[in-house]
Order: C-alpha cells, then sequence, then structure tokens
C-alpha cells in the first residue's frame, strides 16, 4: 500500500455537507420534475386510449339504435298488375300512403313524391314487392309494412341533421323536416335497438348496410387462420426447442422466425397475391385465400410464444420423465406439452386476435369487393370486419360513417371477447414453478 | 458438544465479565453511528427486533452472522438504502454524530452524501474508469474545475490502490477490470466525495484470496480516516480487520464487543457455537 | 365428392389397421413374447404407411388435378376455336370445363359449329376427369392396401415400432419448422420475381433515384414506361416524414412511460398500466386509420386554418394563406395517430430493456447519493442505451411498413416535401393503391407495387436484423 499516506480528498466532512445542502433544493426539483414527465406520459398514453375509444363509441353507438316505420299500404290494382307484380313502382305506393297520411298530394312533375321516397327505405318497397309476388290475393287490400326510415332521416332524428343547418348545407329541406316531425308525431316511426345492423350484410344504402356478412367472414377466415396456424406454429416450436440440434440450420430458422414476426403485413398480402392467387388459383377474396395469408402472418408469433410456455416448464420434469425410460417424444408429448398448454393457448388466442384485427394484407387479396351476402363456404367471395371498416370508411355518405364507427364497436367487442379469454386461461391455469 | 455444567460455566464467567472492564487491544473512539432499537419488517415479517449498536469512530465494525440474520438489513438501514424497497419499514433511531437518519427533514441523498456504501458483487457503471469515481463529485458539484474533479479522481484511485494499476487507461470501461480491481474501483468511487462512514456488505465474497487480501489491506488503510462497518460472513476475515464485532442472529443482535473478546472469549453460547464453527 | 368419399373411406381403414396392429401384439404378448413397444406404437405403424401415401396422392389431386386437366384439354383446340383470340379461347374452355361438371356456363352466344365443338369438349373433358379420378382411386387404394401389407409384415414382437412412430413424427416436426423458413423463400422468391419483371421495363435507377412518382400517366400506351413516372423517391421522402413525425411522438412519451414504469411506479400502478397500454397496442390500425381520418384530421385541419385566418392580413399574411388552406390529409396527422400506436410498442420494449438493468447498478447510484432521476439519467439509460435504440429501430420498422393509418390519413400525392402540413404519400400507400381493383399482370403499374414492396422488404429487414442483434447482445450483456 503504497500510496497510504494521501491526505483526504475534498474539503472536509462539514464542507461536503454544506456542498450538498446548497445543491439539493434544485436537485430535489429537478428529481419532481423528472417524475412528473414520466406521470404526464403515462396520463397522455392512457388519455389518447380513453379519446379514441371515447370517440368511437360516441360515433359509433348511435348505429345501434335505429328509426323504423310502420305504413299501411293499399295496393291499388289500377297499380299494380297480377300478371306484372315486378313492374310497379312499390316505392311510390309507400310513399304516396305516407303523403296521404301527411295530407299532401302529389305535383304533375311528381317532385312531393320523390321528396318523400327521399326520406323512405327503399326496404319498404322491396317488402312489398316480395309479399305481393308470393301472395297475389294481397292485390287489392291494405298491407303494414315495417322497414327503416332512410338514412339521412334517421340522422334527422337522431339530432346529426339540424335545422339549425342552413337549408343549402343539408341533404333534407325544411318541408322534408317538418314531414319527419309529423310522421314522428303521428306515431307512424318508433325508436329502438338496431337489429338490422346485426342480422344484416353489406349494402349501398346505409340504413339497410349491417355487418353480419363481415362477422361470418372472419370468423371464417379466423378459422382457417387457428386450423393451419396453431397446430403447424406448436409443433415447430416444439421441435425447436426440445428436439433441435444447436447448429447453423436451427440458427437460421431461428432468426428467420424473429425477423418474420417482424415483416410489414403488407408484404404478405403481395405474398398471397403472387403465390395463392397467381400460381395456386385459391379462389380471391375468399376467406380460405385469407386464412391462408394470415396464417403464415401469425406463425411466427404462435411459434414466438409457444417456445416462451415451453421455456417455462421447469428442466427437471423433463429429467424426471427421461430418468423414468420415457423416449424424448413421450417426455415431450406427455409431460411438456400438457404443462405448457395454457401458454400455447394464450399466445394462440392473441396472435388470432392481432390477425383479426389485421387489414393491409387483405386489401391486396381482392377482400374490399362489395359483398351483400353472407358467405356460405370459405371458397366464396367475402368480406371481413376490418375490411369493412375500410369500405366504409372511403363511401361518402354521412350515415356510412356512424356505421363505420358501429362496426369497429363489433370489430373492438370481437377482440375484447378474445383477450379476455386469453387471460382468464392465463390466470385459471396460471402455474408457478 | 460442550456439557450443560461447561455451558452454565461459561455463562457464569460471562455474567461476571459484564462488569469487567472491556479489554482492548485498539482504543476505540467515541462512536460515531450509534444504532437504538431498531426494528425493520417487511410487510407483516419482522426482519430485525430491538437493534442497539454502536459503531465507533476512526475503527472497523463487523457485522457476522449466519445467512438470513439480518446482518445486511442493519446494514442498509444506516444509508437508508432500504427506502428503495417496497413495503419495508424501520422503527427506531440511528444517530450518525447524533443526528437520527431516519429523520423526515434529512434528504437521503445527503445522507448517502455522508454515507458511502460498497456492495458485495462489484457494481461500477458501465462508463469509463476515470468517469465512474468522478460520478460522485459530478453530482454532488464537488468539484469547481475539470482539474480539480481529476485531482479527486487521482487521490481517490491512488487511495484505493488501483492508481497504478489504472492510471493509463482512465478513458477504457470501469467494467473490463478483474473482479478485485472492480470492487477496488466501487470503493474509490465511495471515497471520491470524502464520505464520513462507509459501509461494506461482503465486499470480499465475490472475490478470490489474492484480490481479498488487498481488499482487506485497504480497509485497514481507511480505518484511519472513516468509520467503516463491514458486513462478512467469513469470521477469519472479521477477526482480521476489525476492531469491534457483532453478532447477529435470526434478526436479533445476539452480543456486541471489542473483535479480540468476542472471538477469544464469547459470553453468549449462540456466538461462542457459530465461531466455532457449529452452525451457519 | 368422391375423393371425399375416399377420404373417409381411408381414415376408416386406417383406424381398423390401428386396431389391428394393436391386436396382433397383444395377442403376441398374450402367447409370451417380449415386445420392444406398446402395443399403441404398433398399431400407430401400421396407421401410418396405411393412411400417408394414399392421402397426399388424395391431397395432390385435390389441388392439382383440375389444372392438369385443364392445361390437357386446352393442348389440342378444335379448329374453330384456333381461329379465336386468346380472350375468348379462355372462355371456351372455361365453359367446357364448367358444362362437364354440369354448371351453369357464361352467356357468351355460340354459333353452331362452336357449339357443337364446346359439346364435344365437354364432353373430352367429362371422360378425362373420370378418368382421373377413377386412376387416381385405383392408386390411392394400391398405395393404402400396399403400405398397410408392407407394414404387417414388419410387425413382430420384437420390431421397433416407437422408433418408427417417432421418426415419422420427427419428419412432421421438420416439416413444419420449414414452414417458417418456406414462407420467407415465398416472400423473397415472389417479391424479386415480380420486381424482376418491373425492371425489365423500367430501370432500376430510374426507380430508385427518379424524382417524378405518377404511374397513373405510364398507362396510357405512348407514355408506356417512359422515364421519371416511376420514380419512388417521393414516396420515400413520404415514408420518412410520417415516420419521422410518429417518432416524435412515440419515443419520448413511450420511453418517458417506460421509465416511469420502470423506476417509480409501483406494483399497483403498473398492474393497472400495463393492461391498458396491452389495449391501445391490441387496437387494429384500421381503427387508428378511421381516427384519423375521421377526427384528428378535421380537428388539426380546423385548427389550422382558425390560426391561418388569424394571421392573414398581418406581418405573417403568407403563412396564414397557406395555414388557411391546409387539408385534412397531412403528414402530420398520419405521423401523429401512428405516433400513438407506436407509444405501447415503445413503452413495452423499453420497459423489459431497463428491467433487464441490473438491480445493483441502481443501488451503487443510489448509494453514492444521487437521486432516482441522475440514477435513470446517468446510470440506468446509458447502460440501456443499446437496447432502446434498437427498441427504437423496431419501432421505425414498425413506422415504415404501417400501412391503414397511412392509406385512410396520409393522402395520394407524391410530393417532394418535408413539410409535415402537406399532404404526402407513403411506400404502403401506393401498394395498397396499385393493388386493389382490378390487375392487369403485365402492366408496368401493377408490376410497380412489387418493386416498392421488395424496397420495403429489405429496408424493414435490415432495420429488424440490425434492431434486434443490438437488443439481444444487449441481453446477453446482463445476462
Amino acid at each position: 500500500m503504497t500510496d497510504a499516506a494521501i491526505p483526504p480528498t475534498a474539503a472536509g466532512a462539514k464542507d461536503l455537507r454544506s456542498l450538498v445542502q446548497s445543491r439539493l433544493k434544485a436537485r430535489q426539483a429537478q428529481e419532481a420534475r423528472f417524475k412528473f414527465y414520466g406521470q404526464l406520459a403515462i396520463v397522455l398514453a392512457l388519455s389518447f386510449l380513453v379519446v379514441l375509444l371515447g370517440r368511437i363509441i360516441h360515433q359509433g353507438a348511435s348505429t345501434f339504435f335505429d328509426y323504423r316505420m310502420s305504413v299501411a299500404v293499399y295496393i291499388d290494382p289500377a297499380k299494380v298488375q297480377r300478371d306484372d307484380v315486378a313492374s310497379a313502382n312499390f316505392d311510390l305506393l309507400v310513399a304516396e300512403a305516407v303523403m296521404v297520411k301527411l295530407g299532401e298530394k302529389d305535383d304533375e312533375y311528381g317532385e312531393t313524391s320523390a321528396k318523400a321516397m327521399e326520406l323512405l327505405s327503399n326496404d319498404l318497397g322491396f317488402q312489398l314487392l316480395s309479399q305481393v309476388r308470393d301472395d297475389p290475393s294481397l292485390i287489392g287490400k291494405t298491407v303494414t309494412v315495417t322497414g327503416p326510415v332512410r338514412a339521412d332521416a334517421a340522422l334527422y332524428y337522431k339530432g346529426q341533421i339540424k335545422r339549425s343547418t342552413p337549408q343549402g348545407d343539408r341533404k333534407l329541406d325544411d318541408r322534408q323536416l317538418a314531414w319527419l316531425d309529423r310522421i314522428k308525431s303521428m306515431g307512424m316511426v318508433s325508436g329502438g335497438f338496431n337489429t338490422q345492423f346485426l342480422t344484416r350484410s353489406d349494402s349501398t344504402e346505409p340504413e339497410q348496410a349491417g355487418v353480419l356478412g363481415a362477422v361470418v367472414g372472419s370468423a371464417m377466415m379466423l378459422l382457417v387462420t387457428a386450423v393451419l396456424a396453431v397446430p403447424i406454429g406448436m409443433l415447430a416450436a416444439t421441435y425447436l426447442e426440445e428436439f433441435a440440434p444447436k447448429n447453423r440450420w436451427t440458427d437460421i430458422i431461428e432468426v428467420n422466425i424473429n425477423n418474420l414476426a417482424a415483416v410489414p403485413s403488407i408484404v404478405y398480402g403481395l405474398l398471397g397475391l403472387a403465390v395463392f392467387i397467381n400460381w395456386l388459383h385459391v379462389p380471391r377474396s375468399s376467406p380460405l385465400l385469407g386464412g391462408l395469408v394470415l396464417a403464415l402472418m401469425a406463425l411466427p408469433t404462435v411459434i414466438i410464444a409457444t417456445r416462451a410456455a415451453l421455456k417455462a416448464v421447469p428442466p427437471s420434469i423433463r429429467e424426471a420423465a427421461l430418468g423414468v425410460g420415457a423416449s424424448k417424444t413421450q417426455t415431450v408429448f406427455h409431460h411438456v406439452l400438457p404443462l405448457a398448454m395454457p401458454g400455447v393457448m394464450t399466445g394462440a388466442i392473441l396472435s388470432l386476435a392481432h390477425a383479426l384485427g389485421e387489414t393491409a394484407p387483405l386489401l391486396m387479396i381482392g377482400m374490399v369487393s362489395f359483398v351483400p351476402g353472407v358467405p356460405q363456404a370459405v371458397t366464396e367471395a367475402a368480406t371481413v370486419l376490418p375490411v369493412q371498416v375500410f369500405i366504409w370508411e372511403n363511401a361518402s355518405e354521412r350515415a356510412f360513417h356512424e356505421r363505420t364507427a358501429g362496426a369497429i364497436i363489433v370489430l373492438l367487442i370481437f377482440m375484447i371477447v378474445m383477450n379476455l379469454a386469453a387471460i382468464l386461461l392465463r390466470r385459471r391455469f396460471e402455474r408457478r414453478w | 458438544m460442550p456439557s450443560s455444567r461447561d455451558e452454565a460455566a461459561t455463562r457464569e464467567t460471562a455474567a461476571i465479565r459484564i462488569d469487567a472492564p472491556p479489554v482492548q487491544t485498539t482504543p476505540l473512539a467515541g462512536a460515531k453511528l450509534s444504532a437504538r432499537d431498531v426494528n425493520v419488517f417487511y410487510g407483516d415479517k419482522q426482519a430485525l427486533f430491538d437493534i442497539s449498536l454502536d459503531m465507533p469512530e476512526r475503527a472497523v465494525t463487523s457485522l457476522i452472522g449466519p445467512s438470513g440474520c439480518g446482518k445486511s438489513t442493519f446494514l442498509r438501514c444506516i444509508n437508508r438504502m432500504n427506502d428503495t424497497i417496497a413495503g419495508c419499514r424501520v422503527t427506531g433511531r440511528i444517530d450518525l454524530d447524533g443526528e437520527d437518519v431516519n429523520d423526515k427533514g434529512l434528504d437521503p441523498v445527503l445522507l448517502r452524501a455522508r454515507v458511502g456504501m460498497v456492495f458485495q458483487k462489484p457494481n461500477p457503471f458501465p462508463k469509463s474508469i476515470f468517469e465512474n469515481v468522478a460520478y460522485g463529485p459530478r453530482i454532488h458539484g464537488i468539484s469547481s474545475s475539470k482539474t480539480e474533479l481529476e485531482g479527486i479522481v487521482e487521490t481517490s484511485l491512488k487511495r484505493a490502490g488501483l492508481w497504478n494499476e489504472v492510471s493509463e487507461r482512465l478513458d477504457q470501461p470501469g467494467t473490463g477490470l478483474s473482479g478485485g480491481q472492480q470492487q477496488r474501483l466501487v470503493i474509490a468511487r465511495a471515497i471520491a466525495v470524502n464520505p464520513e462512514v462507509i459501509l461494506m456488505d461482503e465486499p470480499c465474497s465475490a472475490l478470490d484470496p489474492i484480490a481479498t487480501a488487498k481488499i482487506e489491506e485497504l480497509i485497514d488503510e481507511l480505518r484511519t480516516q472513516y468509520c467503516i462497518v463491514i458486513v462478512t460472513h467469513s469470521m477469519a476475515q472479521a477477526a482480521r480487520v476489525s476492531q469491534k464485532t457483532a453478532f447477529f442472529h435470526l434478526g436479533k443482535l445476539v452480543e456486541a464487543g471489542p473483535t479480540d473478546e468476542i472471538f477469544t472469549n464469547p459470553r453468549d453460547t449462540r456466538t461462542q457455537d457459530y465461531i466455532t464453527g457449529r452452525f451457519g | 365428392m368422391i375423393t371425399w368419399a375416399a377420404m373417409a373411406a381411408l381414415l376408416i381403414f386406417s383406424a381398423c389397421a390401428y386396431v389391428i396392429g394393436r391386436r396382433r401384439l397383444v395377442a403376441a404378448v398374450a402367447a409370451g413374447a417380449q415386445p420392444h413397444s406398446r402395443p399403441g406404437y404398433h398399431g400407430a405403424y401400421l396407421t401410418l404407411w396405411a393412411a400417408v401415401p394414399a392421402l397426399l396422392l388424395l391431397l395432390v389431386h385435390i389441388g392439382f388435378s383440375s389444372r392438369i386437366e385443364a392445361a390437357l384439354l386446352q393442348a389440342e383446340a378444335p379448329a374453330v376455336v384456333r381461329t379465336m383470340d386468346a380472350q375468348q379461347q379462355r372462355v371456351f374452355f372455361d365453359d367446357a370445363i364448367s358444362l362437364s361438371q354440369g354448371q351453369t356456363r357464361s352467356e357468351t352466344t355460340y354459333d353452331a359449329a362452336v357449339q357443337a365443338a364446346l359439346d364435344a369438349k365437354a364432353a373430352e373433358a367429362r371422360r378425362l376427369d373420370q378418368g382421373v379420378r377413377l386412376t387416381v382411386l385405383v392408386l390411392a387404394v394400391v398405395l393404402a392396401a400396399g403400405g398397410f401389407l408392407i407394414a404387417l409384415r414388419r410387425l413382430a414382437p420384437d420390431f421397433r415400432a416407437r422408433n418408427r412412430v417417432e421418426g415419422w413424427t420427427a419428419a412432421l416436426f421438420i416439416a413444419c419448422s420449414v414452414v417458417a423458413v418456406l414462407t420467407t423463400a415465398g416472400i423473397v422468391a415472389s417479391l424479386a420475381f415480380e420486381s424482376w419483371r418491373f425492371f425489365q421495363m423500367v430501370s432500376p435507377i430510374d426507380f430508385l433515384f427518379g424524382t417524378d412518382w405518377d404511374p397513373q400517366i405510364a398507362m396510357r400506351a405512348d407514355q408506356y414506361a417512359s422515364k421519371g413516372a416511376f420514380g419512388a423517391v417521393p414516396l420515400f421522402v413520404g415514408t420518412f416524414l410520417v415516420m419521422l413525425v410518429a417518432m416524435v411522438v412515440a419515443a419520448p412519451i413511450g420511453l418517458f412511460a417506460a421509465i416511469y414504469l420502470a423506476e417509480y411506479a409501483g406494483g399497483w400502478t403498473r398492474a393497472v398500466v400495463k393492461p391498458l397500454l396491452e389495449v391501445l397496442a391490441g387496437v387494429p390500425t384500421v381503427v387508428y386509420g378511421f381516427f384519423a381520418a375521421l377526427t384528428v384530421g378535421p380537428l388539426f385541419r380546423a385548427g389550422f386554418n382558425a390560426i391561418g385566418a388569424q394571421l392573414i392580413g398581418g406581418p405573417l399574411n403568407e403563412l396564414g394563406v397557406y395555414l388557411g388552406q391546409v387539408q385534412n390529409q397531412m403528414a402530420l396527422v398520419a405521423g401523429a395517430v401512428m405516433g400513438i400506436m407506436l407509444i405501447p410498442f415503445v413503452c413495452s420494449l423499453s420497459d423489459d430493456i431497463l428491467n433487464a438493468v441490473p438491480q445493483s447498478l441502481r443501488d451503487g447510484s443510489l448509494a453514492m447519493g444521487a437521486t432516482k432521476s441522475e440514477t435513470v439519467k446517468k446510470v440506468v439509460l446509458p447502460a440501456a442505451l443499446p437496447g432502446v435504440m434498437g427498441a427504437l429501430l423496431l419501432a421505425v420498422s414498425r413506422a415504415v411498413g404501417e400501412t391503414m393509418i397511412v392509406t385512410m390519413a396520409a393522402g395520394l400525392q407524391a410530393r417532394m416535401t418535408l413539410n409535415p402540413l402537406d399532404s404526402v404519400t407513403t411506400v404502403t400507400v401506393q401498394i395498397v393503391t396499385l393493388l386493389t381493383g382490378d390487375q392487369e399482370f403485365d402492366s408496368a403499374k401493377t408490376l410497380s407495387a412489387f418493386g416498392l414492396g421488395l424496397t420495403l422488404f429489405a429496408v424493414t429487414l435490415a432495420l429488424n436484423i440490425v434492431a434486434l442483434r443490438i437488443v439481444q447482445k444487449y441481453r446477453e450483456q446482463y445476462d
């Protein structure tokens, strides 16, 4: 210890104390500031969440409430020919029935009836047509039909089209608004839960558009994704984690999987377009195709989640099984995998939930087409919820914006259900070693 | 295993010795730190029970005892490092020069500037050797100029006995040094602000015998200026470096006194059993 | 239909094979034999041999037979058909196949000669189809029975059935692992192949360094692949600008949130905040796009327009006029919303990385008398810096590849601008625009999307590889 007799460094102890003391206030303020930035960041992030969800709910909640109108229509034999029912203008019949109620007479150019028709959904006329076609004896009788009011009329009832707006700037003129008020006061219109939104598919008319087709399409697509990605991902992860020798090839596979998980989703769309459509001729726009593409996209995340679950199983379990003479395969299938299963399923559900919300690759493979029906098979053209959101967002009618938010709410409910399932699964089966 | 008669005899001698003046080879100065009735709770679990202990100025006090006996917990009370553990509660007083360290008005920053600490595993920051030592002076604003800072770094490294080994590579990362050098770097870092007390929590447990010997030599040097409290699991080390020894067992302070006395003539049978290697 | 029935029959047959294999060993054991494997493995071995080869054949048949048949059918076109143009020929053969399957054909009207040829071709198609189907069925039966018999002959009590069955499972395992590699290969191959075709029409130099992007004009025959129309630099600039805005939002908020969670927050705060951030991370990007297009866009526009109105007539008149004309679709809106989307991503990655910094470093700094913020700024962050950089790079990669938000909120005008109030377009937006709707796979317009895709893939891959490397190195440092 040659350096022993070195004098103390800074000045004496009292000095240190006053030195520290003199800067203490500034340092405490700095500390408080820093902590405040952290809190601010958290508050900001959470308030973004609140604003985002709040705004969607605010915009979309009214979708689930709609106004329906009941009209008694006299099927005038003069206007509806028994042998050619389809040629009659049922929309006009309905409009005239409403005008009679309102005490309005049509002018010679049909302007009044045209204005009245702007308030009524052509669903009413369509219902009349199909009833009369099925039962021509209805001609000459009075039939009551119930259906939604036109989207713009509903927007007025919901207060989204305001009387205070200058007439030229709104879709409906003062006369139409007066009619709507009177129809409502006469009790022809009633508000209620919008079941049609959940039981119908896409339509060019906002008031008739629903999400059923998209929901079924999403379910089919997700089924395809799950059937492909979960078993393949599980087996691949099990192989890599439990069996694979550590060599260059498995290293490449490993790096490859980690990188695949970070490839932009749109690239998978390009892959689907080039390989599945142009080369393998999988039907365009079908849930099968979407499921295939999303399965490839979900595969790396399923593999990563499964490997994490397998890693969490302690080696002692494997050693115990091997110790009593089980083969490697038996050990894995009888002991390790069952123990890792809850973790695997949680990871799988979360990756599927993520796939459910994916949109970009589906645009590449033709799922943006207008599909008015519910798909009957995985090879038929279909649309899915997130793409439905995208399609409606692009529509110019204001009423579609409301429906877009409504479809988002349905989509988010699906995702929340899946995430809750994952959380419950994790809670229920969580093991600690 | 001594017979119960022997045991009774020992206790008798111990009882007599309490009144006798303590036999000390090195005269102990006045108490720098004095703890009174310190209790520590982790949640509902009590870790320390009514510890009262004086730690003298310019001397090494070693805390010994089996693992989990609370000696490290006690050490961490002195510079309030227990504050960083959620659910930890400390009662009682620990006075540093007559000032309670747990006083609400005392900022732990000031306390920790005055009470340096060296940990079990060397923990140099991932910075250069120079920056490691300059860390304390910088955050506390001790040096007013770069030359002064360089001076402080140099003296601190010299006093830690590391200067000759690192003076040529002050700009290289501190994590690149060997384990023993890292621990001396950490000691240099601690003394750079010139604290009044240095706490050491098993400083040699991660080191090889040669590095340990160097650190022990260093502790012996530093003793001339600081109040040092060292936790160690090695009784030989306690015997070598400390002037006062306190024996902890199951969260209680069993016995404390001049090191020579504790090792040659313990009053409590538990102490005796421990230092003769019957448990621990 | 028949194929599916055959599959069902195959399943029943292989189930029987399992029972037979099992029974034989059980009987042999009863007779005093010393078996190597348990009876189930004998059954499984028999099942595999009976089912797998035939099953593979049937799958190939389902996947490819119709295409082979169509090719065979088209190999010799009747004389009347040969005179038609390619489009009409295609319709003709499609119709022939539809008719042969009993489906309705297209509404094309054919004259008598063609109609006769069509009927002949339909009949031929039917014969061909039946022939192929019969062959496949016979082959499947032969494979199933043959496999079963071969396996049955091998089965003996001392046969190492377990090892053989495990060999089959190992093959399945490896096949599954290879899917991931095949995906990458598929991505690279398809992007490279289509891009190759594109680069034969447009020089890569013009594509990568050209500053004029207007694929619509290039559709016209006289300007076909004219120089400059496919210069992607404005797209790169737009992508960069949106990414920059996104990172300006996401990096500080995400990082500070992570610091608070890792260093200050108690268990309770973490337990509440982390799941909420996961919710934010789980919101589909199309929802962010909707939010950007219909909420943030109009809001920002109104705000800037209002500011502009205040400035008009004053010393900043020109700026006021400019702000008054700002549109909904601007880089700032897309970038800001993308930044919100990236906050939880940056936060959770950085949180993991900060948590990996050993507690001993924090203790060392705190014991020196440093405050918590000094500890974070001077010890924890420098130690975590490589990891944090990696996390930010991964976020950049996501921002570059993000599609829906920009598609819905950024716009379509390719501009060389770094002004966040301008409408810009990005690589991903252009890919979507070029590939939605009907596509002609021979035009440079469609193929340019693959050129863009290849560029995007290459850039994000490079970012990911570097970022993952850094993060991994960093983790190893403290393991």
